[in-house]
């Protein structure tokens, strides 16, 4: 899997209707130079997002790790090296 | 937003603005005694209220007739009066170094040495028992801890009660504010993070059984425990006096996770509700019961 495999997995699953939450992302909009803050989710939003990728990619994410990440791109690089390591 | 209405929201802060300046200054005797009033007042008046705390008590069917179910009611107002006003007078009193004398821990080994433990984030839920906000101030006192509120309409009101219930190492965070990893960035600096679960929930829900009738909670505390994987407990602070205070907790809290993201969320949200239940139980005149909680 390359990393623009896994920015897609990430876009497919932010653009999932959520039951009772309205994301409001635009998901075309997302590259990696997307800062995570500015996805467009709101704080509960961006939970049920990290759980499902998660159980997607079968890793665990480290949240210590997660909150020093900033761009969509270091999201992506951080879960490659996750599923690969 | 109309002039009438703006004009309306000033009046009401000025109001607020007085109230706390002087609930601040005067005798603790005097302000408890007001507070009294002011509920019975509003047991009275604010018939709209009454008939929900009436009709939820029912529902729990935690008394035995209806000349209880009205005493209890009756008291809900006075210990909601109550706490407002406390919460007001411990702002000045409660201080790094004399709120153990006002506030007892009453922890298990286990969680006492969670919250004490430098660097671990924990999630904390809990309900409208007691005395929530001197709850958050004196675990404060402990770890760091950032809690979500929900906003007033009044913009005016709401700095006003932000910057009053704000502390040292207390902090709030408004449910409205567009700021996605907050909790997570405050678990991973290992404070504490404390969310009510016993309130309706609009959205981001799951449907739970509370005193045995359904109705809809949060799944957000259930959510950041399946994420972060930090401890979860549940906690709340009963009156015992005048401003003195017992914080209880239970937990950490089992959080499993099958896959099914609905599903954990909904057996963790509902474990922290039978934990609600039990301490309501024990205290329902320490409970909000003006709240139209059953709603499914």
């Amino acid at each position: 899997m390359t990393d623009s495999d896994t920015l897609g997995i990430l876009k497919e699953l932010l653009g999932r209707p959520q039951k009772g939450v309205s994301p409001k992302v635009d998901v075309a909009a997302i590259t990696g130079d997307t800062r995570i803050d500015e996805i467009g989710l709101d704080s509960l939003a961006t939970l049920d997002f990290l759980y499902d990728v998660e159980t997607r990619l079968q890793i665990q994410i480290e949240i210590a790790d997660l909150v020093a990440l900033d761009r969509v791109s270091d999201l992506v690089a951080y879960l490659e090296a996750k599923r690969t390591g | 937003m109309s002039r009438l209405r703006c004009a309306w929201y000033r009046i009401e802060a000025a109001a607020a603005c007085g109230l706390l300046f002087l609930m601040a200054r005067a005798p603790l005797g005097v302000v408890l005694g007001m507070a009294r009033l002011a509920a019975r007042a509003a047991f009275v008046l604010w018939s709209r209220r009454r008939r929900i705390a009436l009709e939820n008590i029912r529902r729990a069917a935690v008394c035995a007739d209806e000349a209880q179910v009205r005493a209890l009611a009756l008291a809900s107002f006075v210990a909601f009066a109550t706490m407002v006003v406390e919460s007001i007078v411990a702002r000045g009193r409660l201080t790094r170094d004399n709120w153990a004398a006002h506030v007892r821990l009453r922890l298990s080994a286990e969680t006492e040495a969670l919250l004490r433990r430098p660097g671990q984030g924990l999630i904390v839920a809990s309900a409208h028992l007691g005395n929530w906000e001197v709850a958050a101030r004196a675990i404060s006192m402990v770890k760091p801890l950032l809690v979500a509120y929900r906003p007033f309409n009044n913009p005016h009101l709401n700095k006003i009660a932000h910057d009053a219930r704000q502390g040292e190492h207390l902090r709030l965070m408004s449910r409205l504010e567009a700021r996605p990893l907050a909790f997570l960035r405050a678990l991973a600096a290992g404070d504490v993070v404390a969310l009510m679960i016993d309130q309706h929930a609009t959205r981001g829900r799951v449907a739970v059984r509370f005193f045995d009738r359904p109705a809809w909670a949060t799944k957000s505390v259930a959510m950041l425990s399946l994420t972060t994987r930090m401890p979860l407990l549940f906690a709340f602070a009963l009156r015992t006096g005048p401003l003195r205070y017992e914080v209880h907790a239970s937990g950490p809290l089992e959080c499993a996770r099958s896959g099914d993201r609905e599903k954990d969320a909904e057996i963790i949200t509902q474990a922290l509700t039978d934990e609600v239940e039990k301490a309501v139980r024990h205290h329902p005149e320490q409970y909000l019961w003006g709240h139209r909680r059953w709603r499914h």
